[in-house]
């Protein structure tokens, strides 16, 4: 394996497990899915005309 | 008013906020600040390479259109003819911005970012593009650390933080998706702001991150953040520079019971510490306080939302290209690709429950105090550092705020971290020039 695919590779798994981690303690978390909205105080204000991205 | 007859270089080392009253006075014009600017970083670039791009001719052209309004008597504000930086994933008309990656080598916006547009009305010069890492993540670009060369300067605003150390420049915008603007400005020694979530525009800023990205100035003095972000924000925020209105004395200032201590070095926490201590002396009130339940989980829930819109905005540029991104910026894109759905969906509220809780603590306290990094700038420039100890207040959205305070055996800067709530700007910069005001030493 070429070294720059085994840095990626390796990179990636431990970001795998790092994300298996995190989801593990929101899922834990005391936050009804049920009642709470989704829209963040961010996502609400992406339809603002001013904000549209170019990239 | 007598005209200044200083070299290049003590012009360079003026605050923004003195040149900008030198060029109101007519005391040095802004084609002579423009100048020394283009020479110090002739000077000093070959070793810090903090810029990506100069436009040298643009800025005198410009530099000299502000002379003709201020010989017309027409004064933009503490802006006018002063010489600026602006990261390279920020939009310039005609200029070229790359976002340190080859994918966007050789594109040249038509129109600036709104921010830009803002500054330049504002009557700011711009004289180029500062470095950035590859799309704002944490594959480095080339630029060093001005204290010591063999030490990160941070990231990924790094050229930003450099030059302003360098003083190449009076002033930088760079963003912050984790700890951009922070984390640099805490390794360099310079004063950074991340203001309130979509304060300043994000048009023409590529993206990162849409819910996390926050655009925001890098300079030498509290005072000169606060002109800058006065220029570039969509709205009012009040008066950064109204002293007499608040009084920092009678400031509560919360130390948080944990989260940011566990990792931090000795050398770090012991600059925390003397900064509070200090802030005690002048009068204000010191408060440990309990960090909301949700906190870890909602700082969880946003590194789970950044990779996710990470993926999203590079998917289809990924999977054309995948051998032009680098390491890290390739697992997180991955890593994201694997979301699912529902778990992003989960994270947004989880982070915006958090964020509420964290809304009940600013009623107790007007700001929270934290050391801005883990510590100095790390050696090495294969790593930029880790932006955890500015990573929540760019998750909940809150303005922070990181000042110099003191440097390590060694010499390397160490910062100090404020939040305050959302929309409290101003009040923030207020007891941030409190805290440079009793912070021992000259800016670089």
């Amino acid at each position: 394996m070429p070294p720059e695919v085994k840095e990626v590779t390796d990179l990636l798994q431990t970001e795998l497990t790092s994300v298996r981690e995190m989801l593990a303690r929101i899922d834990a978390a005391p936050v009804d899915p049920a009642t709470e909205p989704i829209t963040t105080f961010g996502v609400a204000t992406l339809e603002n005309e001013e904000n549209e991205q170019s990239g | 008013m007598k005209r200044m007859n200083s070299p290049a270089n003590e012009i360079c080392q003026l605050t923004l906020a003195q040149v900008g009253a030198l060029i109101r006075e007519k005391r040095v014009s802004p084609v002579e600040v423009t100048r020394a600017s283009l020479r110090r970083i002739e000077q000093t670039d070959s070793r810090v390479f903090a810029w990506e791009r100069l436009c040298a001719e643009r800025a005198l052209r410009e530099a000299s259109r502000m002379e003709e309004l201020l010989a017309a008597g027409i004064y933009l504000g503490p802006l006018h003819g002063v010489p600026i930086g602006i990261k390279d994933i920020i939009y310039t008309a005609g200029l070229e911005t790359s976002a340190g990656s080859k994918i966007l080598k050789g594109f040249v916006p038509a129109e600036d970012a709104a921010v830009v547009q803002r500054l330049r009305a504002a009557g700011a010069i711009v004289l180029g593009k500062t470095a950035t890492t590859q799309f704002a993540l944490f594959d480095p670009a080339l630029t060093r650390n001005p204290h010591n060369l063999e030490h990160t300067p941070g990231g990924s605003s790094s050229g930003s933080a450099a030059a302003v150390a360098e003083c190449q420049c009076f002033g930088t915008i760079g963003t912050q998706t984790l700890g951009s603007i922070l984390r640099p400005a805490s390794y360099c020694g310079i004063v950074g702001l991340k203001p309130t979530y979509d304060l300043v525009s994000r048009k023409g800023v590529i993206p990162l991150a849409w819910s996390l990205d926050h655009i925001g100035p890098m300079a030498r003095t509290v005072e000169d953040v606060g002109l800058l972000l006065r220029a570039s924000c969509k709205r009012s925020f009040g008066d950064p520079n109204g002293r007499s209105q608040v009084q920092p004395a009678r400031h509560t200032v919360g130390t948080p019971d944990r989260f940011f201590f566990d990792r931090t070095d000795p050398e770090m926490m012991s600059a925390y510490r003397e900064a509070m201590r200090r802030l005690e002396r002048s009068g204000a009130q010191i408060r440990e306080v309990r960090l909301p339940p949700l906190f870890e989980a909602g700082v969880d829930a946003g590194y789970i939302v950044m990779r996710v819109e990470i993926a999203a905005f590079h998917q289809r540029w990924y999977s054309l290209y995948p051998n032009d991104y680098g390491p890290k910026l390739s697992s997180l894109i991955e890593s994201g690709l694997r979301i699912p759905s529902v778990s992003y969906v989960r994270a947004q509220q989880v982070r915006r429950a958090a964020a509420l809780q964290l809304c009940q603590l600013f009623r107790e306290i007007d700001v929270l105090a934290t050391p801005a990094a883990l510590g100095a700038a790390p050696k090495g420039l294969s790593f930029t550092g880790d932006p955890i100890a500015n990573a929540p207040f760019t998750i909940f959205g809150v303005p922070s705020l990181t000042v110099p305070a003191g440097s390590t055996t060694d010499g390397l800067p160490l910062g100090f971290q404020l939040a305050a709530d959302y929309h409290h700007d101003a009040g923030l910069l207020e007891i941030g020039l409190a805290v440079q005001a009793q912070t021992p030493g000259d800016v670089r």
